[in-house]
């Protein structure tokens, strides 16, 4: 059995609506509220709450212009995010051998 | 967090990242408008040319690529698409690199005399042959390079057998080959097939 610290998952990503956003936005270079929403399948409200939630930990950048918000992955929400997929695949196959660090 | 769940939220991720690698360009209404622009601009000149009206003929297309680049303007006024790629911003790309192509050869290559107005034709419809090979790739739509065999075929046939009945062939293509695929795309839902 893994010694798999389910603790070490970020919380801020570890929500299945934040991280169908951090997915859908690690898949494209910017989108808009809207693509976002249908393409996860909620309300609006529910949406904007977690994005707030996103974007307040500095993982998605907002960007309003022209009366339109796009809304993009920054470099520390792409780092979170790869991170985040490593952990749930270190816990489907974790390292037989704990690598001593260099 | 057990393994069965995290293989669960793995295939999610991936289900969601292949939904945003989908994202279609809605190159689509250019695709239209420079198709019926371009047909009603070479009947018209193939009109004009029958009733030997040179001056006509002469005038017609920078008429027509001034109407077709300004609807192209205000069409992009629209705004960008609800989401954007690599393939997105490379689609647009071949399609503004494929419209400048063409009004280069039109207009230098035809006005300068490089390119004999007999040529015109068959040169227009191998680059399109060209932009829907590459435009079938980047897409991801397959059908896409049956509208590329299709204009080569017409390219091939209009460069063998100029006439003047070549613009009106070419106008037929513009109908089939540039609006028709453009009112295709425009039936796929935003995150297609």
């Amino acid at each position: 059995m893994s010694d798999f610290d389910y603790r070490a998952l970020d919380p801020v990503i570890h929500s299945r609506l934040r991280l169908a956003a951090v997915s859908l936005l690690a898949s494209v270079d910017d989108a808009e509220f809207t693509w976002l929403r249908d393409a996860v399948g909620t309300t609006d409200g529910n949406l904007s709450t977690h994005l707030t939630r996103l974007v307040d930990a500095g993982y998605v950048a907002a960007n309003r212009t022209t009366g339109v918000t796009r809304y993009a992955l920054t470099a520390a929400g792409r780092a979170a995010f790869r991170t985040y997929v490593d952990h749930l695949e270190h816990l489907l196959h974790p390292d037989p051998v704990e690598k001593e660090s260099p | 967090m057990d393994p069965d769940t995290a293989r669960r939220e793995l295939a999610d991720i991936r289900s969601w990242m292949e939904e945003g690698r989908r994202v279609m360009v809605e190159t689509w209404r250019h695709q239209v408008w420079w198709g019926v622009v371009s047909a009603v601009a070479l009947v018209a000149t193939w009109w004009a040319v029958e009733q030997e009206a040179w001056g006509a003929a002469w005038i017609l297309w920078p008429v027509a690529l001034t109407i077709g680049w300004s609807g192209s303007a205000l069409l992009g006024r629209a705004g960008p698409p609800r989401a954007r790629n690599q393939a997105t911003r490379a689609f647009e790309s071949l399609w503004v690199g494929t419209g400048v192509t063409l009004t280069v050869v039109g207009t230098v290559g035809l006005y300068g005399g490089g390119l004999a107005p007999t040529a015109f034709p068959g040169v227009v419809a191998a680059v399109f042959g060209a932009a829907y090979f590459t435009a079938a790739r980047i897409a991801s739509l397959p059908a896409l390079r049956w509208v590329a065999l299709a204009w080569w075929v017409g390219a091939a046939g209009l460069l063998l057998w100029p006439s003047d009945a070549s613009l009106l062939v070419l106008a037929a293509l513009a109908l089939l080959l540039e609006a028709g695929p453009g009112l295709a795309l425009s039936r796929l839902p935003e995150g297609r097939p």
